[in-house]
């Protein structure tokens, strides 16, 4: 089955700063899938590379099959998409902008609209102006439903909305998806990506560190908790992949992939703390245990690297 | 044509629709106060107005048709259609050129009906007032037969600015900066007819090709703000930006001198003189080099240029739009909160200031023009005289009849009348273009009106002056009814809990009044002021911060927050 997103070793520079830098991953059809990242992560240039709207400087994505750079009409109008600030007209009403949208789609995108209208309880006649920012929000997602898109991309849809909208807007995600359709949701709210996500990708400074289904990810993952007697005794080595590691006093906690229960109470009988308590993370503590361990990576690996250059560069 | 085709020039001559009914009104206002003025001039001055009205349309739809949608961000919302970008591009020229062309005809339609209810008012109005033979003129200088031919370029023009500019204002100027320069040009080479302007035929395929260009890149590939570099890493901008640094670090050591001033009247006074002379300073250091490049090209050249009394009025306007349009469209009424303070002082100290720098930049001007007459003598154009406010007065001084006082009373009526009008505007109208024109509008019948009482010899100081000043009372009255609320509680903290995003507003500007004991706490928290206004009595100084970046106002009122934990709050009040 082709994916519905594909990207091929794209990197992206603005000047001096990396947006993307060589990222190759693939969505398959069907599914939500969330990407996740802090600020500058490169999520939104990958949305605006997707649509076209931007080239990459190497590299290749496609969208449904076709080249993002050399297909972007036919692109646009197979895809929805829902920017964070949606850009509407607020001289239109809420019914004239749908009426001026359905003259570029195939018959069927008025009735639709229309319909989308109903269901998410909006006034044909009101102007966009006077609309409170749920409710602008819900015209943007009606505009980019309304031709029955094969790929749904929302940039930050629900940043600044109330919970109710905000459920409402995740409901819909939920019907797409169940309709077989793919969205592609870029969001900082992770609670609310953990409820309706069913692949994880992880942004950090342009690099793709982590595409797995969530599913996965949070089975693989496990949190363990260890208090030892005093503050003062050696923390056990945990041998398994360690995502992070706290210590509150005495107390110490583990992120763990892939733990080896047998191992882990070896290691603990050895130093004879009490049993160690084994528990199931949430998306958000994952998240920030892998941008955490990811960014001390990058960090221990240019202290090395300068360390190195102030060592080359010592008068012999 | 296709349907997207339709829909979008159905979009774009419903955006203008507003622009479009303005230039009709003006033309209208302009033109019935023609009729009464010009008699058998009529139809010369009324087909030029008709055109000057759709170059102006043309100019303003061409260059706004890219920039607006910039601005307002639906730029992302027309390249998300799955539409071509020759469709876009066919869809806003077709507007433009529609809205041009039927702008032109309507005015045309209504000159004509207008011109038989001329007849039947010039004879009953010669009934009354037997007409003078000294008619005002001053429009005439306006409506050239010549610029008939500009629509074209100014669609053309308009075009290419909006697409590389991206900012309305700066599309605009650039796009009538363009045409300036055009017109220049050609008048220097011809000066005999206006077949001349024939030439400049050969820049629309250039202007066309630019346009290709600068629409595909619009469609395709939006503009990339990270890969351009900052403005301090460019040479010229950067040392430009030091200047202004240089600058700004004066202004505060004058504004914090202007603050250890010990009566709350004098500190309120300095502080705000101190205010707005950095607004005025900044602005007369534009206006004067224009008005002496356009005077300039007046003298030399045809009246391509604006005429020296389109600059004095022009300068007059902004001056009185510019009196409280910081206050209007940033602080509103918490501009007004100087506790223990008139408001009546407060507007006296703004409307001294730049009635102040209105009177200076007014004498600049007639003194650059008595310059640039001294040094070009043996080179000025005949028409001049149509243009130069020195040659009005030395024609009128000559007369054996008019002496020079009527004349002076009629500059001083127009100015102090403008400067209220446009005071006047400002209070309804916020957005500085659309303020602008109105206020243009305004004051071009109110001179129409001047030029008539004085066409028939009427007491200028029983008709003009109480207008004047009547307008000025109502601004008055305006601005008095926004003063501070006395029952609201200034002295206890109204600031929202850190880390509220609660600033955002329609201008993402988001004031954040801060009273402090004294100056060094503001050191020690490391922020630097924005500006100081006035504070109650009881306190030294006021300082507030304000920022356009959600990132930077949230550091401030984190700020803020902590200094009123380390305080206690026993001197400190806030405002946000």
């Amino acid at each position: 089955m082709n994916p519905v997103i594909r990207f091929q070793n794209t990197s992206k520079r603005y000047g001096e700063t990396v947006a993307l830098d060589d990222v190759s991953f693939d969505i398959p059809e069907g599914v939500v899938c969330a990407v996740l990242g802090a600020n500058g992560a490169g999520k939104s240039t990958a949305i605006r590379l997707l649509l076209g709207l931007d080239d990459p400087d190497s590299g290749s994505t496609e969208v449904l099959g076709m080249n993002s750079r050399t297909h972007a009409l036919e692109i646009r109008s197979r895809v929805g998409y829902v920017a964070d600030q949606p850009p509407l007209y607020d001289w239109m009403t809420v019914g004239e902008i749908g009426w001026f949208a359905a003259g570029f789609y195939p018959t069927g995108y008025q009735a639709q609209y229309e319909s989308l209208l109903r269901k998410f309880d909006l006034d044909e006649t009101q102007k966009i102006s006077g609309l409170s920012k749920g409710m602008r929000a819900k015209v943007a997602l009606s505009l980019a439903m309304a031709h029955r898109p094969e790929l749904l991309i929302l940039d930050e849809p629900t940043s600044g909305l109330d919970p109710l909208v905000r459920r409402e807007f995740l409901e819909s995600m939920i019907d797409v998806s169940a309709e077989g359709r793919t969205v592609l949701l870029a969001s900082h709210q992770v609670s609310e990506v953990e409820r309706v996500a069913d692949m994880v990708a992880i942004l950090l400074n342009g690099h793709l560190i982590c595409l797995e289904r969530l599913e996965d990810l949070k089975h693989s993952t496990q949190e363990v908790v260890l208090t030892l007697p005093d503050a003062d005794s050696p923390a056990p080595d945990i041998p398994d992949n360690v995502l992070a590691h706290v210590a509150y006093g005495h107390e110490h906690v583990w992120m763990v992939r892939a733990l080896n229960n047998e191992t882990l109470n070896q290691q603990c009988a050895e130093a004879s703390p009490p049993a160690p308590l084994v528990r199931t993370p949430g998306l958000e503590d994952i998240l920030l245990a892998i941008l955490k361990e990811y960014r001390r990576d990058v960090f221990t690996h240019d202290s090395e690297i300068s360390a190195s250059e102030q060592a080359s560069e010592v008068p012999r | 044509m296709s349907t997207a085709f339709n829909r979008l020039v159905w979009k774009e001559v419903r955006s203008q629709r507003s622009f479009w009914l303005a230039l009709l009104a003006g033309y209208v206002a302009i033109s019935l106060l023609c009729l009464v003025l010009y008699g058998s001039d009529l139809y010369e001055t009324v087909v030029s107005i008709a055109v000057m009205a759709g170059s102006a349309f043309a100019i303003g739809s061409a260059a706004l048709s890219f920039s607006n949608e910039e601005q307002d961000r639906t730029a992302l919302l027309m390249r998300m259609l799955p539409v071509p970008t020759r469709t876009l591009a066919g869809a806003k020229i077709t507007a433009t050129v529609l809205g041009t062309i039927t702008l032109v005809f309507v005015c045309l339609v209504f000159s004509v009906v207008a011109s038989v209810v001329a007849v039947a008012v010039s004879a009953i109005a010669s009934m009354y007032w037997p007409q003078s033979a000294s008619h005002w003129s001053g429009m005439r200088v306006l409506t050239e037969p010549s610029i008939q031919i500009m629509p074209v370029y100014a669609i053309v023009l308009g075009l290419v600015s909006a697409l590389y500019s991206r900012t309305m204002i700066r599309a605009l100027v650039l796009s009538g900066l363009a045409i300036a320069i055009l017109c220049g040009v050609s008048v220097g080479k011809y000066e005999t007819d206006n077949t001349h302007l024939l030439w400049l035929s050969v820049l629309i395929p250039v202007a066309a090709v630019l346009a290709t260009m600068g629409v595909r890149g619009w469609h395709r590939k939006p503009v990339q703000v990270l890969a351009q570099r900052s403005r301090s890493q460019r040479p010229m901008a950067g040392r430009l930006m030091r200047v202004g640094k240089t600058w700004n670090r004066t202004w505060y050591q004058l504004l914090e001198y202007a603050t250890t001033r010990q009566s709350v009247t004098g500190r309120t006074a300095a502080v705000i003189f101190w205010q707005e002379c950095r607004a005025a300073i900044a602005f007369s250091l534009v206006v004067l080099p224009l008005a002496a490049l356009s005077i300039a090209g007046t003298a030399l050249f045809r009246n391509w240029f604006l005429p020296t009394h389109v600059i004095l009025c022009v300068v007059v306007i902004e001056c009185g739009l510019r009196t409280f349009r910081r206050d209007q469209q940033k602080l509103n009424g918490l501009f007004w909160s100087h506790r223990g303070v008139s408001p009546g002082l407060v507007w006296c100290l703004h409307v001294a200031t730049w009635f102040a720098t209105m009177l200076v930049l007014l004498i600049s001007v007639v003194l650059i023009e008595f310059v640039i007459v001294l040094v070009m003598q043996s080179r000025l154009h005949s028409e001049f005289k149509w243009a130069s406010v020195l040659a009005t007065f030395d024609t009128h001084s000559r007369s054996a009849d008019l002496q020079w006082m009527p004349i002076f009373e009629g500059f001083t009526a127009g100015a102090i009348g403008a400067f209220a009008i446009a005071q006047l505007v400002s209070r309804w109208e916020r957005k500085p273009l659309v303020a602008g024109l109105l206020a243009l509008i305004c004051v071009t019948m109110f001179g129409s009106w001047i030029g008539y009482v004085l066409s028939f010899g009427m007491p200028l100081l029983l008709l003009v002056w109480p207008l004047a000043a009547g307008r000025t009372c109502i601004c008055c009255w305006f601005y008095d009814s926004l003063s501070l609320d006395g029952s609201a509680d200034w002295s206890s903290p109204v600031l929202p809990a850190s880390g509220s995003r609660s600033y955002s507003s329609r201008h993402d500007v988001a004031p954040v009044t801060v009273v402090l004991g004294d100056r060094s706490s503001v050191q020690q928290l490391g922020l630097r002021p924005h500006s100081v206004y006035q504070p109650g009595s009881q306190l030294r100084s006021e300082w507030i911060y304000r920022s356009k970046r959600n990132k930077r106002m949230g550091r401030s009122v984190e700020a803020c927050n902590r200094f009123r934990r380390v305080t206690a709050g026993r001197d400190v009040a806030a405002v946000a």
